[in-house]
Formats: structure tokens, C-alpha cells, sequence
């Protein structure tokens, strides 16, 4: 630094009397990053608000609430069954899910420790990196055919689908949202205070006691707050649903049914319809329910986020716990102890009792995680045969071989665009959030990106579909195009790559901007110089997340980038119909043809084996981190 | 830079590859790698997309031409073309009054094409019985639901010779809107005034309330395959290159017929000939209704695709989605049979080829 070589006898330079240009244009780019994300959430809403408006404004409209019958061509738009299949399939999920995963978070927390700890938390990761494509295909293969029929056949319950329907895809549902339940329920038991724990053995309580008085009710609150973000998950997925649940779109009317019936879910709805709807009142109706969902969604993410601000309030417990204590002590002082039989029969009792819970968390754990072990080795049976040179440089109409090879390229295209986009604006947003804290947007944009992380995966498809493949100012369509499946990827990546940054900015320890700043480095210097340097593999293990969670992202590919057989010739054909391998997974899935089912399996192989990798290398970067992967929302 | 792609090696794919990320990576400055060939994007019906795969192969061997045909169902194909995302859509429905007002409000007077005609196989699931035999009336009422256990006794006086399990029937039907439904349902409307009340004719049968939906015909003939006592209807082709039983169905003349492409080819020399049944047929002027078609020979459930596309058309892409289809109406009929479909009768190939000369480049 200059000043470094100024003559002591001189006067320190005076502080610049502007702020430099260079700092003016970063702090311009950083809120404009962070505009952008405002920008984004508010033309979302507005795109969904002015589709659905002419059905909104309907004398009839509220019947998509009330009335089951849904029949377009005549003018009905009753989407109760879609509203109560998506409702009904999240509760089975949550129903499952809650217990097992609060069981296995416990277990992991409390009783696991070491390698088991480790390893435990690793499988939970790599069950939340899986895509929800390859969930759906592997739910129809295995699940609804081994799993939900047989189980059926042997209770006399009348299925109809060959046990596909509501209850297959609550299971599977219930499989994807464990291992997040299980993360931040984890979370949530290592924030509770050690003493916490030592004062409740020290007393004389069993380990199960423990968990059950002390962490599980310490933990109450957040482990709530993480049930809503995985109930908000559950309604909005699309994929894995719709592969599974039947598509029938009636109500139960009998009891059987409620088990075992078929129906439809919003997002499947969608998925299946909107891409084919020309009809304008259709189409607004569909929107509509987009609307719907993502109202659901929303009022869940915001029900946790208000749970989670309550409970990360500082609570001063000092001042409460002493005399707390005295009392207990008081108590045990002046109640005289039982006979030394009924001691040591309430003891045994309680640590028969212990021993039973620890069995049952310790199945909890390993149920969680079967799944998983379930799909890698179904998958891997059935793909790996499939999976040769062939694969990755044919195509799947070659008369030599088929191969997936364009749609290969299609996805890494696609991944990659997606990045360009969504990784230098969530830097520099992340970097407005935790380096510019002062300016007013601030607030309000960390509010927006996380609540855009919740958005379901079909409503972003359909906004990037109004917004590049036929814009609603334009009266011509633009078409499918590489550009709309990147935007609309982007936009599902943003709010992970702004939250892992803020995070991995946020731990650069203080010390360090203050040197900084005393160094006489501006906010910029400081910010690209050292804040960024410091945080950077952690922000790299976020990208690196996101990247895993959008390669396998099928539903807004549906509506945007559709899928083509050739290769592309070149970069004009990024504004044309782009394949990827997700959508090829979806299409051949359910094909009679083996051949076609051969290729799906090998794509699913592949596709689960670089998610893996991109998981474990994250892991490999990420070093320490438990299990805040699977959080990465 | 890359050489036409179609023929070139493995290792220059992979070049291709590289170079197209070297280029999206921004190093690329003026590079722009690609082929010389020209692409047509088109998509829809499921129904005879095995035969324009085979035609894609062939015309790109020969024309240099890509036909990008993505399946996607009727529904989408009209959605698509009226969108203006694809050059061309196939459809085995023709479009309704509504949906050629809606499209005639986008890109003007849509024309339908006829490419290719072919049977709805009813393909079934009961194991040891081969051949079964089935009525229209008796189809429709297992939609309905009236009947549901395979050994019924409409369908065991059916097929007197054979014992059917008393298990459940499970009908499958498309999850999306489809031209394959719109024949399936075409055909049941006029064999059964039950289901012409309840369900009525279209591209998805939205009053079926309790039938499981799957998506495509693949996905219906997959769904058929394995699950046993499953039944659903399907595009021949994606019967006979599985290993699914198919049904017999009596026929207007009261004989049991099964799915071929002879047995359409009769099926369509009868019912072309016959006046059109009603609207949307009568709205388009090469659209014919060719299920439950008079004639000892005919199958009942027989269908025609349409290939859809604006009577004007943009001067880059109008000459090849004409020379396609020019081609794919006379000489890719020869592809038809093959593949179990019926190939159009000579009459109707030439009708298609003036229309298809009378369309204007704008």
C-alpha cells in the first residue's frame, strides 16, 4: 500500500473524499444482482397472477375448490381431486416420515457416534441428492409392482392400478422428504445445550429419557419448523407423483379407496396438461392451480420461517434454570425415597425401556436409509448392463446402437448455461446480503430468495414457459430452447447458490474485515480480496450442490426446453428444442419396449452416478460439514 | 468446422462435443461449429411416431434433412402447432371447431394431412389365454365399469372354449389428451349409447373417473405388459413388438377380426367411401372417421394420422416441410406395412400431394 511508503513526519493521507469508481460499480452490481432476485420473484407472481386471471375473475371460479369434476371440453373446472390427492399424498409422507426421520435424527444425534455417525449422515446425503426422475422410475418398477400391489392383493383392498395411486406415491414421497426431515432434525438435537444432557443423566436418567425430556422437547420448535419446509417439498414435487399415483381422477368413495385408491396431484396436473392446452380457459385454470400450489407452498415455507425466527431469538435461561433446580432439589430433599424394591423396579423398568427405544432409533436410522440402498442397487442392477461406448456417443434412433449421447450433451448444456447465469448473480448477491448489510433492499431480498427456494419446480416451468418459449407481450411464439430450460433451471439454482454463500461469508471470521478495513481497503477491496478468498470453498461446495440438484431436474423441462433426437449442431441451436437426459429418463420409462427401458436404466445409472459424484466430491471440499448438505435449499 | 454429423465417428462426436463447449465457454469468438444439415422440429400424436422415426431415418440418409419428431400425444401436437413451436405436428384427431378457430387466430388456415392409417390393438393381460374375443358393447362396459372381473359372463360367452380367472380387470386409459383415445373412444360412441351419453368421443375421456391414466401409447402397452389383468388399447405397432396378447373384436359384419394392417386397409377402403359421420370430420377437408367400418375383413377400430401445418408458411422451413411430407405420402408409405401400419390408398396420396402444392411461402 501506498501509504506504507509516506514520510513519517507527513500527516496520514486523508481518507478519499469520493468513493472510489471501481467501489461504485461493484456496489452497483452487487444490488443489481440483488434487484434481480426481487425482479424475478415479482414478475413470477405477476406471469402466474395475469395467466390466471381470466378464470380468477370467472362468476364460477371458486368451484376449482369445491367441485370434483373436472371435464375442460365441457367447461368444468373442479380440481378437488388434484387439491386432495396432493394434500393426502403429502400427509402419508409426512405421517412416515416425521416419526422415522425425528426417530433417526435422535439416533444419529444422541446414540450414533463416530464412524457410525459418519456414515450415516453421508447415506442420508447422497438419498437427498438423488433426482426425483429416478425416484418416479424406480416407484413404478419397484415399489408399485413388489412393494404396494402384493401388499394390496394380500389386505383384499381394490386398487385398480396395479398398485399405483395415492398410497405408492405417499411412500415415495415419504422416502424424499426423509432424509431432509432427518438433516435439519439432526440439526436442531446438536444445538441443544450439552448441559442440557449432562444435567438430565446426572440425575440419574436413562439415555432414553434423556431424548425423550430433554432434547426432543428443547428441540420441539425446530424440528417443527423442519417438518413445514419438507411438507412444503412434498406438495410442490412433481415428478416422482405423477409417475406414480395413477392419474384417476376421482374421490375415494369408499374406505379401500382412501388407501389404496388412485388419483392426481396439482403438479402432476399440470406437468401432464398445460404443455398441451390451447384452449384459453384451460389454460388459465391451470395457472390457477399453479397459483394454488404455489400458495400452499408458500404459506408452509412461511409458517416454518416464522418458527425458526421465534426460536433463533436469544433466550436467556440462566436466570430461570437456578431456581428451577433448587426446587427440584427441595423436592427430592423433602420426598422421602421410595422402598429400595419399587428403586430398582422403576430403574429396570426404565432401562428395559431404554434398551427397547435405542432398538427402535437404531431401526429408525436404518429404515431411513434402506431406500436408499433399495434404489442404488436396483438401479445399478438394471443400468450398468446398459451402460457402454454406445451409450454416450449415439443416438437413440441410430441404426449401428442407441445411445442417449445428445441428450448427455443436452444436460451438460443446459447444467452449464444454468450455472452462468444463476452462479455470478448469487454471488454477488450473497455478497450484498453479508458484506453490504446497511442497504435497504437487503432485508427484504434474503426474505424473497428464500422463499423462492421453495418454489415448486413446475411453477418455475411455467413462468420461464411465459416468460421465453411464448413470452405473453409477444404474439408469436419464440419456442423451445436451451435459453428457457437454462433460465428456468437458473432460477431453481439462485436461492441455493445466494444461501451457501451468505452462509460460507458469514463464518469468514470478523477479525479479518477489520484488519482489512484498517488496512484502508474499500468494502470491494475487502469483499473480492478477503471475504470471497476465505469463503470460497464453501461457496464452491454450494455450487457444487446446486449443480447436483438441477442435473436431474425434469419438470420445468417439460414446459421449456422439450427434447430433440439429433445432436446439436452448434450454438444457434442452443434457441431450439434442447434434449437432457432427465427428460429421456421420464419418456422411455414407462415404454414396453425393453430396449427403450434398457436406455432409460443406463440413463437413470449414469445420471445418479455423476449426482453421487458431484455429492461426494462436495463432501470431499466440504471437509467437516455433518450433514448440512441436504439442506442445501 | 464439424463435418455433417450423421455420418462421422464416435471420436469426432466427441470433438463436436468439446468444440461446442469451447464455443459456449466464450472461447470461441467467430467459431460456430454445426452441420449443414437442415432440421425440421416437429412433434405430437404417439400413434405413428414409430413410422416417422423410420421415415426421420431414411430421409436423413437421403435428404439430408433431420426430422425431429418428439412424441408427445394429439393434444400436444395441435397445442404445439398452434403455439408455433414446432414446424409441423401430427395428430390422430382432427382438430375441433374450437381448436381451428383458436389456431386459425395464430398462423391462419391449418391444413390436415393424412400419413399414415393403422389399427387399435386391444391388448390385454391374462395369462394362458391367447386369443380372447371381445364385443365393442362389452369393451365399453368394462370402461364403464360395469364389468370388472375377467370371467364375467358377457365375456366368457365370448370365448366358449376357454376358462377366464375371476380376477379384476384393471382398463387403462392415456393420461393426456391423445389421438389414439379420441379413435378408441370414436369407435365405442357408436357401438355403445351408454358410453356416447357418459364419456362421448374426444381425445381424453375425462368423465372415466376411476380409470388409472398412463402416459403415451408406450406407456399404456408397458403398463399392459406388466401388470397382469390390465387392459388398454394401443397403436398396433407397439403391440406386435411386445410380446402382449391381443384381442379379437367383432366386427360390424358380426365376424372376430384381429388388428393388422391388411385388416385397416379394408377397414379404410370401406369407410372412405362412406359419408362423414359428423364434426370435427366434416370440418377439415382429408379427414375421415374409419372405426367400426362395414365389410367381412375390416377391424373395427381403425385410425388415420394427420400431419397439421399452417397453409402459409415461412419461406426457410415451408419447401422442406413440404418436400418431407411429399415424400413421406408416396414413397414412405412402403415403410408402412412393415411396421403394421395401412398404407394410404393411392387416390388419397394424391389428393394430400396438391395440398400439400397448394401451400403458400409468405
Amino acid at each position: 500500500m501506498s501509504t506504507t511508503a509516506t514520510p513519517l513526519d507527513l500527516p496520514p493521507a486523508r481518507p478519499p473524499a469520493r468513493t472510489p469508481l471501481g467501489d461504485v460499480i461493484f456496489s452497483g452490481l452487487c444490488q443489481a444482482a440483488g434487484g434481480c432476485v426481487l425482479a424475478i420473484a415479482a414478475s413470477l407472481l405477476f406471469v402466474l397472477v395475469y395467466q390466471a386471471w381470466p378464470f380468477l375473475t370467472r362468476p364460477d371460479s371458486l368451484t376449482i375448490l369445491t367441485s370434483d369434476d373436472w371435464n375442460p371440453a365441457r367447461g368444468k373446472f373442479g380440481a378437488l381431486v388434484y387439491i386432495y390427492g396432493t394434500i393426502v399424498t403429502s400427509l402419508i409422507a409426512m405421517a412416515i416420515a416425521v416419526p422415522l426421520g425425528v426417530g433417526a435424527a435422535a439416533y444419529l444425534s444422541e446414540i450414533a457416534y463416530g464412524r457410525i455417525r459418519r456414515v450415516s449422515a453421508f447415506l442420508l446425503e447422497l438419498l437427498a441428492a438423488i433426482p426425483s426422475v429416478v425416484y418416479g422410475f424406480w416407484a413404478i418398477e419397484f415399489l408399485a409392482r413388489r412393494g404396494t400391489r402384493p401388499l394390496f392383493e394380500f389386505f383384499g383392498l381394490e386398487n385398480h392400478a396395479a398398485g399405483q395411486g395415492i398410497f405408492a406415491a405417499g411412500l415415495v414421497l415419504a422416502v424424499m422428504i426423509l432424509p431432509y426431515i432427518t438433516a435439519v432434525s439432526y440439526d436442531v438435537c446438536q444445538a441443544v445445550p450439552r448441559s442440557q444432557r449432562e444435567g438430565a443423566l446426572a440425575i440419574g436418567a436413562t439415555r432414553w429419557q434423556t431424548i425423550w425430556g430433554v432434547v426432543l422437547p428443547y428441540a420441539r420448535p425446530g424440528i417443527i419448523s423442519a417438518c413445514f419446509l419438507a411438507l412444503g417439498r412434498a406438495i410442490g414435487e412433481t415428478m416422482a407423483v405423477t409417475m406414480v399415483i395413477g392419474n384417476a381422477s376421482s374421490l375415494p368413495d369408499t374406505l379401500g379407496d382412501l388407501i389404496a385408491g388412485t388419483g392426481d396431484s396439482i403438479p402432476s396436473a399440470i406437468a401432464k396438461q398445460l404443455p398441451e392446452t390451447t384452449a384459453a380457459d384451460k389454460r388459465a385454470a391451470l395457472i390457477t392451480l399453479g397459483l394454488i400450489l404455489l400458495l400452499m407452498t408458500l404459506i408452509t415455507n412461511l409458517v416454518a420461517r416464522r418458527i425458526i425466527a421465534f426460536v433463533s431469538r436469544p433466550r436467556v435461561r440462566a436466570g430461570q434454570d437456578a431456581p428451577q433446580a433448587h426446587t427440584l432439589e427441595h423436592e427430592i430433599v423433602n420426598v422421602p425415597p421410595p422402598p429400595p424394591a419399587v428403586m430398582t423396579r422403576t430403574r429396570n423398568r426404565a432401562l428395559l425401556w431404554n434398551r427397547f427405544m435405542t432398538v427402535v432409533l437404531t431401526s429408525c436410522q436404518i429404515i431411513t436409509v434402506t431406500p436408499l440402498f433399495l434404489i442404488l442397487g436396483y438401479i445399478t442392477m438394471k443400468g450398468i448392463g446398459g451402460v457402454d461406448l454406445n451409450l454416450f456417443i449415439h443416438l437413440p434412433n441410430d441404426r449401428v446402437a442407441r445411445g442417449l449421447g445428445h441428450a448427455m450433451l443436452g444436460s451438460v448444456i443446459l447444467v452449464t448455461l444454468a450455472s452462468l447465469f444463476a452462479v455470478p448473480i448469487g454471488i454477488l448477491a450473497a455478497i450484498l446480503l453479508s458484506e453490504y448489510r446497511t442497504y435497504r433492499f437487503v432485508g427484504p431480498i434474503r426474505f424473497v430468495a428464500e422463499l423462492l427456494g421453495g418454489v415448486p419446480s413446475i411453477v418455475m416451468g411455467v413462468f420461464a414457459y411465459a416468460v421465453l418459449v411464448y413470452p405473453l407481450w409477444s404474439d408469436k411464439a419464440w419456442g423451445f430452447s436451451a435459453w428457457a430450460g437454462a433460465f428456468s433451471l437458473g432460477v431453481m439454482m439462485l436461492p441455493v447458490v445466494i444461501r451457501a454463500s451468505e452462509e460460507a461469508m458469514q463464518l469468514v471470521p470478523r477479525g479479518l474485515r477489520e484488519a482489512s478495513f484498517a488496512l484502508g481497503a474499500t468494502r470491494r477491496q475487502t469483499a473480492l480480496g478477503v471475504v470471497l478468498p476465505a469463503a470460497l470453498p464453501a461457496v464452491i461446495t454450494g455450487v457444487l450442490l446446486a449443480v447436483g440438484r438441477i442435473a436431474g431436474e425434469t419438470a420445468p423441462l417439460l414446459l421449456t426446453a422439450q427434447g430433440s433426437n439429433f445432436w446439436m449442431r452448434g450454438t444457434r441451436d442452443l434457441s431450439g428444442p434442447t434434449p437432457s437426459l432427465p427428460y429421456y429418463i421420464y419418456n422411455y420409462s414407462t415404454n414396453p419396449n425393453q430396449d427403450d427401458i434398457r436406455l432409460a436404466w443406463a440413463g437413470a445409472f449414469v445420471l445418479i452416478v455423476v449426482v453421487l459424484m458431484l455429492n461426494v466430491g462436495t463432501r470431499l471440499i466440504a471437509g467437516t460439514r455433518q450433514i448440512a448438505a441436504s439442506r442445501a435449499d | 468446422m464439424i463435418p455433417r454429423l450423421a455420418k462421422i465417428s464416435a471420436l469426432t462426436h466427441v470433438c463436436g462435443v468439446m468444440g461446442l463447449m469451447v464455443s459456449l465457454s466464450g472461447c470461441g469468438g467467430g467459431m460456430t461449429p454445426g452441420s449443414t444439415a437442415e432440421r425440421l422440429t416437429a412433434g405430437g400424436a404417439t400413434f405413428p411416431d414409430p413410422i416417422i422415426q423410420h421415415w426421420a431415418r431414411d430421409y436423413d440418409e437421403q435428404h439430408r434433412v433431420q426430422i425431429d419428431y418428439i412424441k408427445s400425444g394429439s393434444g400436444k401436437g395441435i397445442g404445439d402447432l398452434t403455439a408455433g413451436t414446432v414446424d409441423f405436428g401430427c395428430t390422430d384427431a382432427p382438430m375441433t371447431r374450437e381448436e381451428r378457430e383458436l389456431a386459425e387466430t395464430h398462423g391462419g388456415p391449418v391444413l390436415h394431412i393424412p400419413i399414415t392409417m393403422g389399427s387399435v390393438a386391444i391388448i390385454y393381460h391374462v395369462s394362458n389365454v391367447p386369443n380372447l374375443r371381445l364385443s365393442g358393447p362389452v369393451l365399453a362396459d368394462i370402461y364403464l365399469g360395469k364389468i370388472t372381473r375377467w370371467n364375467d359372463p358377457a365375456i366368457q360367452s365370448l370365448n366358449e372354449t376357454v376358462t377366464l380367472p375371476n380376477k379384476e380387470i384393471i382398463p387403462v386409459q392415456r393420461a393426456e389428451s391423445s389421438g389414439t383415445t379420441s379413435i378408441f373412444s370414436d369407435y365405442l360412441t357408436k357401438v355403445s349409447p351408454e358410453f356416447q351419453e357418459k364419456i362421448g368421443a374426444s381425445k381424453k375421456m375425462d368423465a372415466l373417473k376411476d380409470v388409472t391414466g398412463q402416459k403415451g401409447n408406450d406407456g399404456i402397452a408397458g403398463f399392459v405388459e406388466n401388470n397382469a389383468g390390465a387392459i388398454g388399447y394401443v397403436e398396433l405397432a407397439y403391440a406386435v413388438s411386445n410380446t402382449i396378447p391381443l384381442a379379437q373384436l367383432r366386427n360390424k359384419a358380426g365376424v372376430f377380426v384381429s388388428p393388422s394392417a391388411r385388416a385397416a386397409s379394408a377397414a379404410a377402403q370401406a369407410a372412405l367411401t362412406e359419408p362423414k359421420p359428423g364434426e370435427p370430420f366434416t370440418l377439415h377437408d382429408l379427414t375421415y372417421s374409419l372405426t367400426n367400418a362395414g365389410g367381412a375383413e375390416s377391424y373395427p377400430i381403425v385410425g388415420m394420422s394427420y400431419a397439421i401445418l399452417y397453409e402459409k408458411m415461412p419461406p426457410e422451413v415451408g419447401p422442406i416441410a413440404i418436400g418431407f411430407l411429399k415424400w413421406a405420402v408416396t414413397e414412405g408409405q412402403a415403410a408402412a406395412e412393415p411396421l403394421h401400419y395401412a398404407p394410404l390408398p393411392e387416390e388419397l396420396q394424391k389428393k394430400c400431394l396438391e395440398k400439400l402444392d397448394a401451400i403458400l411461402l409468405k
